[in-house]
């Protein structure tokens, strides 16, 4: 979907995807990185959809399930080729994670614009989206693990471990922030100069302070072990980050363009209709988890069964090859 | 009445231990036609059963 919005049309042949423009890499990074994990998501959950099926007792229901489980019966053939399956497209997934957000931030680096325009983009886009990841998947998990009981399975400790990847993610973007900064000076150019001081003193400089505060400042405090352990601050630490990494999107769009090459840019402006379309998306989103929560299971029910006890194989009745 | 022969043989098992234990033995007895099934993957059991049905390395 993300892919098809995002074609590149040509002015001069409507209709017509720009293949020389830099946004039809991104169709295709986003396009790979979406099959991927589509297929990872639904591989991983077929064993969970056959026990759903088994377990239905409405007739429709056990068809749908049925056919989603794509005839699973647990055979031993079965799951040696689903770890086999999974395993590979885990192997493909983690790559893409840094070739897709990669991609993604070429789109601007290679434009002229400045703010845009700059070598540090890649890696500051892998780390800023596993640490805006981090923290949706925070803000989500926290509430819904405690209106569904779920503490023994997402436990402190998973939580705290996230805490931590937020904790060095989030430094390495405010590194990002500062190499920035210092490009802006150090490179001479007065364009980048001026980006910089109009990020710091523009019309939109209050939005560049709170990006400061909300992704580098305030998410320091994950150093205290007593907010990494504890969900309520943990929850709204990672809404603090959500807020961040939108402004720092916020500038690097927004910001470098009102402010660029063209006098006429500078009357661009923010309309209701944006806003609106902006929190319509949240609203989808939100209802696809709600779906998501009711009709498949949340966490996986077979990998929960192998840490149960009597899942165990005991070594000594087996003889090792 | 002529019987048909048998055509195979099922069991049930009480714990992945003995499923594995049960695995070992058909295979040992000479028998390649074999499946097993849980609802809990176990790498003990598959590695049993399943490298003797199928040619592929992995």
């Amino acid at each position: 979907m993300a892919g098809l919005l995002a074609v590149p049309l040509s002015q001069h042949h409507a209709g017509v995807a720009a293949v020389r423009s830099p946004l039809i890499w991104d169709v295709f990074a986003v396009s790979t990185y979406a099959t991927i994990s589509a297929l990872f998501w639904f591989i991983g959950l077929i064993p969970d959809l056959a026990t759903l099926r088994d377990r239905s007792e409405n007739r429709i229901t056990k068809m749908i399930y049925g056919m989603l489980s794509m005839g699973w019966r647990g055979s031993a053939r079965h799951w040696h080729r689903y770890e086999t399956a999974y395993l590979l497209l885990a192997g493909l997934a983690t790559p893409l994670v840094l070739s897709v957000h990669t991609v993604v931030s070429f789109d601007f680096a290679v434009g002229v614009v400045p703010g845009w325009h700059t070598t540090i983009f890649p890696p500051y886009f892998v780390a800023g989206a596993i640490y805006s990841g981090f923290a949706m998947v925070l803000m989500l998990a926290i509430p819904i693990r405690k209106i569904y009981g779920l503490e023994d399975f997402i436990t402190e400790r998973h939580l705290q471990n996230s805490a931590k990847v937020m904790l060095a993610t989030g430094l390495i973007v405010a590194y990002g922030y500062m190499i920035e900064g210092f490009m802006g000076w150090y490179s001479g150019d007065r364009y980048d100069a001026f980006t910089l001081w109009n990020r710091l003193h523009g019309p939109y400089a209050v939005s560049y302070y709170a990006l400061l505060i909300c992704n580098i400042f305030v998410p320091q405090v994950l150093w205290i072990r007593k907010l990494r352990t504890s969900p309520v601050a943990l929850f709204f630490i990672s809404g603090v980050i959500l807020v961040g990494m939108w402004l720092e999107r916020f500038i690097i769009v927004v910001v470098s363009l009102h402010r660029d090459f063209l006098t006429s840019s500078g009357a661009c402006t923010i309309h209701a209709l944006d806003w609106m379309t902006y929190i319509g998306t949240i609203g989808m989103f939100l209802a696809a988890i709600f779906l998501f929560v009711r009709i498949l299971p949340m966490i996986s029910i077979f990998e929960m069964r192998t840490l149960l006890p009597e899942a165990e194989v005991k070594a000594a009745e087996v003889n090792p090859e | 009445m002529k019987r048909d022969p048998i055509y195979g043989t099922m069991a049930e098992f009480d714990s992945p231990t003995a499923l594995v234990e049960a695995a070992k033995r058909t295979h040992e007895a000479g028998y390649r036609k074999i499946d097993a099934y849980s609802p809990i993957p176990s790498r003990a059991w598959r590695r049993r059963l399943v490298f003797t049905m199928t040619k592929c390395p992995w």
